[in-house]
């Protein structure tokens, strides 16, 4: 007899019928109401531990209570349907959609908090008011417990055999160490590299100012003493492909105008320009008080003082306005003298 | 008059005139003579009186409306803004300013400033009369060439839209987006709009009142400034279509009833829940 | 005889039971109790407020655009007929508008968002307070930080969607807070937001993160939550014949199933409602995002507005180191502040048990005056977070009251370090005050209100003793003679804990009807009425 025996056949057990049971259902025993109501469920541990006599009279009540409520939440649903299907919307009549969303409201509130409210009346007033205590299980497992799952846990670990297989567990742990590099890899082209983008703006040497919602060219004479306004570069006037570009355009009363050195002929006939973009958390500046010359970020309140190389007098702003060079032309446009000389906008790591 | 019975009635009676120029020809004189000296004082009057150059006064507007303006400053407001406008240590010069930032600013009633010292002045009721904001306007403007007050604004033949954009531009940084209004530094404050006549915001966006920078006319034409209102105007009075506004003030308010009236009322409503009975 | 509906349900039951075995699992779930106070279901007005969310938001994004691309509006809403803005807010002002159910499910959907970081809130205080974080409950405490991290991140992305001046606003400055961090920030700006601000991709991805990664990560945290809240059995407060080893309450089925469902439908209508009365987020009138304009008092929704108040109040300090900055002012309150202070709310299980060096587990939950240090640390920190929510509208208070906007900002600069240490003392003084008259009645019994003179000249008052239903929720704090917490290590007492089961137990006191009842379930907080027996033995013996 060799040692090669044919493996065990097993045979099947008696043949079931799927679908139905085996053998017709034993009648299952009829309820023992009487019982039901004492007997401890082993199964949950569960006991009574108090019963409140319910009150005939409060439940009447309290049924005529519940189908109101209910009553009202139909009333409610189809209330809303009637609205929806006798109405129609749009934003030329304000006042009529007005109408029509408060009558949703009340209508679908209605609807809502009566079947909320009924079932919850139902539940303190028609059901009978019963405690039951139950047995918390202690969280942990018996101590054999444990210990035979962590017999499971350790036994199936050493037949796995890392701590004999070095080789494979290196390996392993150089194949799953690299496994996830392919999904970070192929998500680099969420985003360009930074490059220069940050540190330009549209503003080239010669640029002339227009408007930022018009599209006019500023000239000389266009603010009055004390104005300002928002200008971008001619050509490249999209704000969204040139967010950190807006610039103010100030006018100042002669004298005013206090340049930082070096920064002299930066103005143009008692012009200044700024960019617009807060140097906190990139807020675009609209506010500017012509008499205190202050421009403030309604943001997180950084002020910066337009007569003074807009520097920062109060707020979390650190560093003050990127200021253009500017110029006038000659027949009296505004235009740059140059790009920003510095990056316009919030601070980041590798700004310098 | 009634005339009693009995009592003679009285006509008048021509003495003889010694003279023998008779009666009419001395009363011609004695016109004349009238006509001669009022001639004269008006003359004194118009020679001594500072009205400045005919040409700046107001349109339609006659010596006697600057004069009683000139009366009125001078009652009310040389106590800060000097004697002859020329402006003090609390006050700016008024000289050159129009017609338009007094109808402003005595016409929203910030001026006669209530007190010396304060950041911004608020909005009050105004202290005079429709006929003496139009004399005082009338005066300062015939000091020197300055804004006129706006006429004729018809706002509603513009394009809301764009009054929306260059809103939301050059105003919604002080102003808010919907025009109730913002914090400046300092105890200044750029007010709510929300009581703003159309021609009380023109003037405001031509003369720049206070903090705010004048917006001229090569800069926001007229028809956009006209837009500007419209936008105002129409978002102002139209209806709240998700309810109540809470003040349209933001997500502050929101927050406060999403809080009071939302879990405020969701952990009322849990405590009725777990009660008894 | 039996009714035709009971053996329909039979039958069903059986023909479920065929297939998946399922009688014990129903019964033993069915018959699960849970205990009854009211500050158990706070929890619950987060659960249905999500359902809300998805339920609204799903018919929301039936309408949506998450769209980037500029198209001209040509709706029905006037003042913005003509202007250049993204599909996402003209999509958004369609469903405003012209969609007959729109505003009202967009309103619903805004107000529940706002419902649901506030009951998680509300929840959260409960649990802190009443030490319910304690083992075995600290890794379900985790995952409540974590829910608590998601839905803020939530409600953030889903009102900054429709691209509108104020939300685009807030994420302009969420760019600038990525672009702060050290040596990777403007990498991952630029990843995030597919180049620099702001970009055509932004809304498309805030849009898949919105509607499927987050709600999926927070469906799957909240079915972990509520499983392990299950398995363990909830928390209860000292009572009455509860010990640490039972729970005392109400079934499942039926009645705990019941008013949980009518919760759910009144979570739903306070929604609806407060959509019906009451505008939120009208996007028409703040105007299509433009990264050249701001409006003035621009606040983000509640739960962001601490980060907006430590931004107003860092005080400006920038680095600069070797060609490289550092800018502090916003790197601080926009990520170190908020990484710091929710890294704090997770490990409070562990700081808790480092400092007092209870390992035991706990099922009884304290009551907060018991444990003045915890609620004096939970207060500061309140008060620390309002002090900052404050700072996020300070524009906004300094011109309703009329302040100066410096002074304003200095002010609460000052208050964030003082007001927190203050609160702490005086909770403090507060809790031990509460302790002492605790213990005061314990030991001494209720003033009965007589003076009576001695022979010897003193005047007394006599005092009657607490009645017996009082005592358990005294005696579990420290004056009391408490049951000691179930130690760690050891099996816990075999038996079950079986207090006598009342024949006719008391009914409660005649009272006025529902708002009385209300009334005294807020006052008697942590004491219940007398609804069970008299215990015949103390408390706390097995």
């Amino acid at each position: 007899m060799t040692d090669e025996q044919p493996p065990p056949v097993r045979r099947p057990g008696p043949l079931r019928r799927i679908g139905r049971r085996a053998e017709p259902a034993a009648p299952m025993p009829a309820p023992n109401r009487a019982a039901e109501a004492q007997t401890p469920d082993p199964l949950a541990h569960v006991t009574v531990y108090s019963r409140t006599d319910d009150d005939p009279i409060e439940a009447k009540r309290g049924e005529r209570i519940v189908a109101a409520l209910f009553l009202l939440s139909a009333i409610g649903s189809l209330g809303f349907c009637a609205i929806w299907f006798f109405t129609s919307v749009s934003g030329a009549n304000l006042a009529h959609l007005r109408r029509v969303n408060f009558l949703m409201g009340a209508a679908l509130g209605a609807a809502l908090c009566g079947t909320g409210a009924a079932f919850i009346v139902w539940a303190k007033r028609l059901m009978p008011h019963v405690k039951y205590v139950q047995e918390r299980e202690p969280m942990h497992s018996t101590p054999e417990d444990e210990l035979a799952a962590e017999k499971v846990v350790l036994d199936g670990a050493t037949s796995m055999g890392i701590a004999r297989r070095p080789l494979v567990l290196r390996s392993a742990g150089l194949a799953l160490g690299v496994l996830g590099l392919p999904a970070i890899v192929a998500l680099r082209d969420m985003g360009p590299a930074l490059k220069d983008t940050l540190r330009t703006t549209a503003w080239t040497a010669g640029d002339r100012m227009v408007d930022i919602n018009t599209g006019r060219p500023i000239m000389l004479g266009d603010l009055e003493m004390g104005g300002y306004v928002t200008v971008m570069p001619e050509g490249s006037t999209d704000t969204n492909a040139n967010a950190l570009t807006p610039t103010l355009l100030i006018r100042l009363r002669p004298g005013e105008n206090r340049p930082l050195p070096g920064r002299e002929s930066w103005a143009a006939a008692d012009h200044v320009a700024y960019s617009k973009i807060c140097t906190h958390a990139g807020c675009p500046i609209g506010l500017y008080e012509e008499q205190t010359h202050h421009m403030l970020c309604p943001c997180h309140q950084s002020t910066f003082l337009a007569t003074e190389g807009a520097k920062v007098i109060f707020g979390p702003a650190a560093r003050s306005l990127p200021q253009l060079p500017i110029m006038l032309d000659a027949a009296g446009y505004f235009r740059a003298q140059s790009p920003f000389h510095e990056p316009c906008g919030p601070s980041f790591w590798e700004r310098g | 008059m009634t005339r009693e019975p009995g009592e003679p009635t009285v006509t008048s009676s021509r003495p003889a005139d010694a003279s023998g120029r008779g009666r009419r020809s001395r009363r011609l004189s004695s016109y004349g003579v009238l006509l001669v000296s009022l001639a004269a004082l008006g003359g004194l009057y118009a020679a001594v009186a500072p009205s400045g150059n005919a040409a700046n006064r107001l349109p339609g507007v006659g010596a006697q409306t600057v004069s009683y303006g000139r009366q009125l400053y001078e009652v009310s407001c040389a106590s800060c803004h000097g004697l002859n406008a020329e402006g003090g240590s609390n006050a700016p010069s008024l000289i050159g300013v129009g017609a338009a930032a007094v109808d402003f600013q005595v016409g929203t009633g910030r001026m006669p400033a209530a007190t010396h010292q304060a950041a911004e002045e608020p909005r009050k009721p105004p202290r005079f009369s429709q006929d003496q904001i139009h004399a005082l306007a009338a005066y300062v403007a015939s000091l020197a060439p300055g804004p006129a007050i706006p006429s004729d604004l018809n706002y509603q033949a513009t394009d809301p839209a764009l009054g929306g954009d260059l809103f939301r531009t050059n105003c919604a940084a002080c102003h808010n987006a919907i025009g109730s209004g913002g914090d400046l530094t300092y105890g200044a404050y750029a007010p709510s709009l929300s009581q703003a006549t159309p021609t009380q915001i023109y003037e405001a966006m031509l003369t720049g009142p206070e903090q705010m920078p004048p917006f001229s006319n090569s800069q926001l034409s007229s028809r956009e400034k006209l837009s500007i209102i419209n936008y105002l105007m129409t978002t102002r009075n139209e209806a709240n279509p998700g309810g109540n506004g809470l003040g349209r003030i933001g997500p502050i308010p929101e927050g406060a009833v999403g809080w009071i009236a939302g879990i405020g009322l969701l952990v009322g409503v849990t405590v009725w829940i777990g009660a008894r009975a | 005889m039996t009714s035709p509906a009971e053996t329909a349900t039979r039958k069903t039951l059986r023909v479920v039971d065929d297939r998946f075995g399922s009688a014990n699992f129903l019964r033993r779930n069915l018959n699960k109790v849970f205990p009854d106070h009211w500050s158990f279901m706070l929890g619950e007005i987060a659960l249905y407020s999500f359902v809300i969310l998805l339920l609204t938001g799903t018919y929301l994004s039936l309408f949506f655009r998450a769209s980037s691309q500029e198209v001209f509006y040509n709706g029905s809403y006037a003042p913005l007929r003509g202007l250049k803005m993204s599909e996402a807010y003209a999509s958004t002002l369609h469903i405003s508008f012209d969609v007959r159910a729109g505003l009202i499910i967009r309103q619903i959907h805004h107000w529940a968002a706002l419902i649901f970081v506030s009951a998680i809130f509300v929840h959260l205080m409960r649990v802190y307070f009443t030490g319910a974080y304690r083992k075995p409950r600290e890794i379900n405490w985790l995952i409540g930080v974590g829910l608590l991290t998601l839905a803020i991140l939530e409600g953030f992305a889903g009102y900054s969607l429709p691209d509108d001046l104020l939300s685009g606003t807030g994420i302009r400055i969420a760019y600038s807070v990525l672009e702060s961090i050290p040596l990777v920030g403007t990498w991952l700006a630029f990843f995030v937001f597919g180049g620099a601000f702001p970009g055509q991709d932004f809304i498309p991805r805030l849009y898949i993160a919105h509607i499927l990664l987050v709600p999926g990560l927070l469906l799957a945290l909240i079915t972990a939550h509520m499983m392990i809240l299950w398995h363990q059995k909830h928390t209860d407060f000292a009572g009455p014949d509860k010990t640490e080893h039972n729970v005392i309450g109400s079934t499942i089925w039926p009645g705990f199933a019941w008013k949980t469902q009518g919760f759910l439908f009144l979570v739903f209508g306070v929604s609806a409602l407060l959509g019906g009365f009451a505008q939120i987020n009208p996007i028409w009138l703040y105007g299509p995002y433009n990264p050249a304009v701001v409006s003035a008092g621009s606040q983000p929704d509640w739960y962001i507005g601490f980060l907006e108040g430590s931004l107003r109040l860092m005080p400006n300090i920038e680095w600069n180191l070797f060609g490289h900055t550092i800018d502090l002012n916003v790197l601080f309150p926009g990520i170190i502040l908020p990484g710091i202070m929710f890294t704090l709310l997770g490990l409070i299980p562990w700081l808790e048990r480092w400092k007092t060096k209870d390992h035991a587990y706990h099922n009884v939950l304290d009551r907060p005056r018991n444990k003045a240090n915890r609620t004096a640390a939970g207060v500061l920190a309140i008060v620390f977070y309002l002090v900052l929510l404050v700072g996020g509208g300070n524009d906004v208070l300094a011109k309703t009251f009329d302040w100066s906007l410096q002074g304003t900002t200095w002010a609460l600069r000052v208050l964030i370090i003082v007001l927190p240490l203050l609160s702490f003392y005086v909770t403090k003084r507060i809790c031990l005050g509460l302790q002492h008259s605790d213990a005061d009645l314990l030991h001494h019994g209720i003033e009965s209100g007589i003076i009576v003179r001695l022979p010897s000249g003193a005047f007394i008052e006599p005092t009657k003793p607490l009645p017996a239903h009082r005592r358990p929720l005294l005696e579990s704090g420290p004056a009391g003679h408490a049951e000691p917490a179930i130690p760690y290590g050891h099996a816990a007492p075999n038996g079950h804990a079986q207090p006598a089961v009342g024949t006719g137990a008391q009914a409660d006191p005649a009272d006025g009807g529902a708002l009385s009842a209300a009334g005294r379930a807020i006052k008697d907080f942590f004491t219940e009425p007398a609804s069970g027996p008299e215990s015949p033995e103390d408390p706390g013996q097995p």
